[in-house]
């Protein structure tokens, strides 16, 4: 593994995309740096290609062209192609996306399966502290509000440690009354952790309330 | 916009297996040219210029016939239940499935006994009235004879797609036209007709296929089908040469007809311009309505499933006892295992198959899983003989190269009949768990593989406990189906290894016919048992989400 110490922490050089078929380009030339523990908005209108990008740092589609470095890794470029559960990347998907076969706490500690047991019940308890849900670690999926839903789904995403945790609109499927205290605890939740985070959205006081640099697209 | 989780490797386990799979699927098809000989052998030159002529005529007019009153039948029913409110509706939408259970054979014992000489009817007829029906020479000739049996076995095929195509649109259009100043009798042929026709041609091409298929109801009315003709060949002649031109024919034929359908739905469908479209009330019928609607329905499900039915239970009283039934026992035993083990393998592999073309999707991918789901189309005379072809080549290889206990010829063994029920029975698991990948998307799989599991940990803990109700349900569909088969059974299975389909077929053989329906009536009533159970899981499920 080559290691580029100097350069950014997730770097994003001319990248392209489009999706099976003779669709136009969603990404053309994409460039994009961020730094350490930097957190990074994305603006720009729906269907620009924000959810795309992250898709493609994620490493769940392949670009077209272009190269993507994680903490000086090269996860994609013209040779290479690092599978999504090499990358060590969180997301959090616009829809959650959480197992409802699974409780709670079997929900958050699904990404931990390379730690030994009684690490993985510590972590658990500290993440469900940290969402302030230590009393629901038994209830499923199905059994809470659309708000303790996506703290579950951010807990599950930063269990695990990851380099870089990418958000999908996070905050668009919450009522607005909610919406407020929700975006400052995650900002919280987030800032905590120390972890670099690359959030897009297309509402920019979404933005402003959580990142500290903010792009358009 | 289609998502899907990115390739990986081009190569890995489950690739390698999906494409075994697809080998081991069309392996039976590719020997059945190594069967093709240069020479014309003599049977041959008979059958070409003198029988061929009579199979094509009469696999046509059987087909074409069973099709047009299947789909008069079904569509009629279609659209008394579905776009009208009458007395006993939500019954009959049920009930009128239930043919489904019985398989064609079966039907076609059991009306031939009742209507014959010696069945109720002539008796009543000449015991009480002292009407003798062969004074008035009245016989209907064979092929109406089987039309009529296969209209009522597979009528569900184009009632169901009618009747869900009819409950989800036909009520709203059904209003607009009345709005619109149209008659109630005109608007069916103008609007409701051209709108079903490609739930018409989708059951409609199930229909042809079943009854190419065949062998039980066109051997027992005595019709020269292909599949009768393969089985004649075959093992009336041992003429294998002229058993397999004759199911390369039948194969083009299906391929034909698979390819007709696919056109015929290109051509001329119609999008509804809004997807948001749910059913509308049904008319309220009153009065002569109603009860016009009832009796439609009810003699329907009366010449259809009840009648059958009762009279199969008559002659089961009748012919009950126990050493019959001990006799029985055994092959009931048989059938289960065979049913069980072989759709076990099926959705083992299926979901194997289903995993490796979302795991590693790609245009290849898609069309190999269309490849491995022709089997059902394939009919049974054909595959068979192409499995028989095979093992022969592997028996072959076996004794020339394994030693010790390896030295075990496999043809004619159960592992042949697994092995091409295995192949028939593959799409219709297959289908099963694709619908189910359909249902729970891909948002969850995409989730596991960023939280760090690689694509066999995923199918295990997250797509497999999801898929749960979708792999019950087709491993169902696939063992009710085997318990039901017969032409492959018959003509590959070991030596003294029976299933209740082939006892109820060596009964009606030998002239038995009242007893073919304690065999029959064990299918039914497995197959109706699985059908229910499913019914109750798939309500179980819907209500616990």
């Amino acid at each position: 593994m080559l290691k580029n110490l100097d350069g950014p922490f997730l770097r994003v050089e001319r990248l392209s995309f489009r999706y099976t078929g003779s669709t136009p380009l969603i990404l053309r030339d994409f460039s994009l740096a961020m730094e350490e523990g930097e957190m990074v908005g994305m603006a720009g209108a729906s269907g620009c290609g924000k959810t795309t990008l992250l898709r493609l740092i994620a490493g769940l589609e392949r670009p077209l062209g272009g190269t993507i470095e994680i903490d000086g890794w090269t996860v994609v470029d013209a040779e290479r192609f690092v599978p999504p559960e090499k990358r060590r990347v969180g997301m959090l998907f616009q829809d959650y996306g959480l197992f409802p076969h699974l409780t709670v706490a079997g929900n958050i500690a699904f990404g931990l399966h390379r730690l030994p047991r009684p690490e993985r019940k510590r972590c658990v308890a500290e993440m469900l502290e940290l969402i302030r849900m230590p009393e629901l670690a038994r209830r499923y999926p199905y059994e809470l509000s659309g708000g303790q839903q996506q703290r579950v789904a951010l807990a599950r995403a930063l269990a695990p440690r990851p380099k870089l945790l990418l958000l999908d609109e996070p905050f668009s499927n919450l009522d607005a009354d909610l919406r407020e205290s929700i975006r400052d605890e995650a900002r919280q939740i987030i800032s905590s952790s120390g972890t670099t985070c690359l959030l897009v959205s297309h509402d920019k006081d979404d933005l402003a309330a959580v990142c500290g640099r903010i792009i358009s697209q | 916009m289609r998502r899907r989780l990115a390739t990986i490797l081009p190569l890995s386990g489950w690739v390698a297996l999906r494409r075994l799979v697809l080998i081991g699927v069309a392996l039976p098809f590719v020997f059945l040219l190594f069967g093709l000989t240069g020479e014309e052998s003599e049977h041959w030159r008979q059958v070409r210029s003198h029988m061929l002529p009579t199979y094509i005529w009469e696999t046509a007019v059987t087909v074409g016939g069973s099709v047009t009153l299947a789909a008069l039948i079904g569509i009629s029913l279609a659209w008394c239940v579905a776009l009208h409110a009458f007395p006993g509706r939500r019954a009959f939408e049920v009930i009128l499935l239930l043919p489904l259970a019985i398989p064609a054979y079966i039907s076609a014992y059991t009306y031939d006994g009742l209507l014959g000489y010696t069945g109720a009817i002539q008796a009543a007829l000449r015991n009480h009235l002292r009407i003798d029906v062969n004074d008035y020479g009245f016989s209907a000739p064979r092929m109406a004879n089987a039309i009529f049996i296969f209209a009522i076995a597979y009528y569900p095929y184009i009632y169901i797609f009618a009747r869900t195509y009819l409950r989800n649109h036909g009520a709203s259009m059904l209003e607009s036209a009345m709005l619109l100043g149209g008659v109630r009798g005109r608007i069916f042929f103008r609007v409701i007709l051209p709108l079903l026709r490609p739930s018409l041609i989708a059951g409609g091409t199930l229909v042809c296929l079943e009854v190419l298929n065949d062998y039980g109801v066109t051997s027992y009315f005595g019709i020269h089908t292909f599949t009768t003709a393969i089985f004649a060949a075959w093992f009336g002649m041992g003429e294998t040469a002229s058993a397999v031109k004759l199911a390369l024919l039948l194969l083009a034929a299906v391929l034909a007809i698979l390819l007709a359908s696919k056109a015929l739905q290109r051509v001329g469908r119609y999008h509804l311009a809004s997807g948001k479209e749910k059913g509308c009330r049904p008319r309220k019928l009153e009065g002569l309505g109603a009860a016009g609607a009832f009796f439609l329905c009810f003699s329907a499900a009366a010449v259809c499933f009840l009648i059958p039915a009762a009279q199969m239970l008559a002659w089961a009283r009748m012919v009950w006892d126990a050493s019959i039934i001990a006799s029985l026992l055994p092959d009931f035993w048989k059938t289960l295992f065979v049913a069980g083990g072989a759709s076990l393998m099926i959705m083992a592999l299926a979901s194997a198959s289903a995993v490796a073309c979302h795991a590693y999707p790609g245009r290849l991918s898609k069309l190999a899983a269309q490849a491995a789901s022709i089997g059902y189309a394939i009919p049974a005379a054909v595959l068979a003989i192409g499995a028989v072809t095979l093992f022969a080549r592997i028996d072959g290889m076996i004794v020339r190269f394994a030693v010790g206990f390896l030295r075990v010829p496999l043809g004619m063994t159960v592992w042949l009949l697994l092995y091409a029920y295995v192949v028939r029975f593959f799409s219709i698991g297959y289908q099963a768990v694709e619908g189910g990948y359909l249902k729970i998307g891909n948002l969850r799989s995409e989730v596991s593989r960023v939280l760090g599991r690689g694509p066999t940990m995923t199918f295990l803990l997250v797509e497999l406990p999801m898929l749960r109700n979708a792999i019950i349900s087709g491993s169902i569909l696939v063992f009710v189906d085997i318990i039901k088969e017969l032409p492959l059974t018959l003509i590959l299975r070991p030596f003294n290894f029976n299933t209740l389909g082939t006892r109820a077929y060596e009964f009606a053989n030998n002239e038995a016919i009242p007893e073919t329906s304690l065999p029959a009536l064990a299918i039914v009533a497995i197959s109706a048992a699985f059908v229910a159970l499913m019914q109750l899981r798939n309500e179980r499920s819907e209500t616990s989400c």
